[in-house]
């Protein structure tokens, strides 16, 4: 009994041992955009909240434009975390090798809020989701440590800080500058939101871009 | 027995070895001058459009809501950390906001303003 059972504690350890024998570069990706949004539905009422009392709880919004005689508010928190697992054969020129595969989830805070001429709340919208924003596979040198999941469509910076590079667009996003959602005149989309419909399908980019 | 302890001792110290880390943050965006506590009170109904430009300077955007404007300052602050070792590696990336709004009416007097929640270490330009 005394020898089966140590047996089996050995045989714990080998599995032990070969786990982390195997396992090379696990890595855990967090990129946090923003702060978490503190909001609570019974703050807000429609046709009563003022514009003011909004900015008074919740700070100036992420994004904001004029919507017909009003505007719209858009705050965003996202938080994208990448968890890739690693494997390695440790044979040879093999062992200098990586195997991983990756799976990416954003977890996000959205609140839009609509203002008419008077400044009173005319509608909002809130989510707070957990999405999966995709996975990937790589073999690489052992020592790389890299995203396998591109999650750049939800981490774009501010068009504020695009001044400069917006001079070096394509002609068919040149020429709908002026229809841009992102000059605070022509309404607003959310991060993340695919350039291949509504306004930016007239830019003409290609698919993945 | 033995050779099972020294195998895992062997892991324990090669992943100390293969040691790497850093630390790295980036600011974008304008000075965050509406953190500093020696700027004279900005007040609804009184202060002007000029006021606000000669205290904070120019704004990231301007906006134009009717017959309002709007001034929007944004600062932002990138914050990188990570540690990579052999086995495991980890990489945090955090993007804080410090921002500042304000609308102006038709006289270009201060008609609502608001500043963010979160906000950056205000750092005097030298």
């Amino acid at each position: 009994m005394k020898n089966l059972n140590s047996y089996i504690i050995n045989q714990e350890k080998l599995k032990f041992l070969i786990f982390f024998f195997f396992l090379q570069g696990c890595t855990v990706i967090r990129s946090q955009i923003d702060y978490p949004l503190q909001f609570d539905k019974n703050d807000f009422h429609r046709d009563q909240t003022h514009i003011s009392t909004v900015l008074e709880s919740l700070g100036p919004p992420a994004k904001m434009s004029a919507l017909g005689n009003g505007v719209v508010f858009l705050y965003e928190y996202t938080l994208i975390t990448e968890r890739q697992l690693g494997v390695t054969v440790r044979h040879g020129l093999l062992s200098l090798l990586k195997f991983s595969h990756a799976n990416a989830t954003a977890d996000r805070k959205t609140l839009l809020l609509l203002f008419d001429e008077k400044g009173i709340l005319t509608s909002y919208a809130f989510q707070d989701l957990t999405e999966k924003v995709g996975s990937g596979v790589e073999g690489s040198f052992v020592y790389s440590v890299a995203s396998l999941v591109d999650t750049s469509n939800l981490e774009e910076e501010p068009a504020v800080f695009q001044w400069g590079t917006s001079l070096f667009k394509s002609l068919p996003e040149t020429l709908n500058v002026h229809h841009s959602l992102d000059s605070g005149q022509n309404g607003l989309e959310l991060k993340g939101t695919t350039k291949n419909v509504g306004q930016h399908s007239l830019e003409m980019r290609s698919i993945g871009q | 027995m033995l050779r099972m302890r020294y195998i895992a001792v062997f892991i324990f110290l090669s992943s100390m070895i293969f040691f790497g880390c850093f630390q790295a943050t980036e600011e974008k965006g304008v000075l965050n001058q509406w953190r500093d506590n020696a700027l004279p009170p900005i007040e609804k109904g009184k202060t002007t459009e000029t006021q606000i430009l000669e205290l904070l300077g120019p704004p990231s955007q301007v906006m134009n809501l009717g017959d309002q404007v709007i001034f929007y300052y944004m600062m932002e602050k990138t914050e990188g950390k990570g540690g990579y070792l052999l086995i495991y590696n980890w990489n945090n990336k955090k993007i804080i906001y410090d921002r500042a709004i304000f609308f102006f009416d038709k006289n270009r007097i201060l008609k609502d303003y608001a500043l963010s929640k979160e906000s950056i270490e205000y750092e005097k330009s030298q």
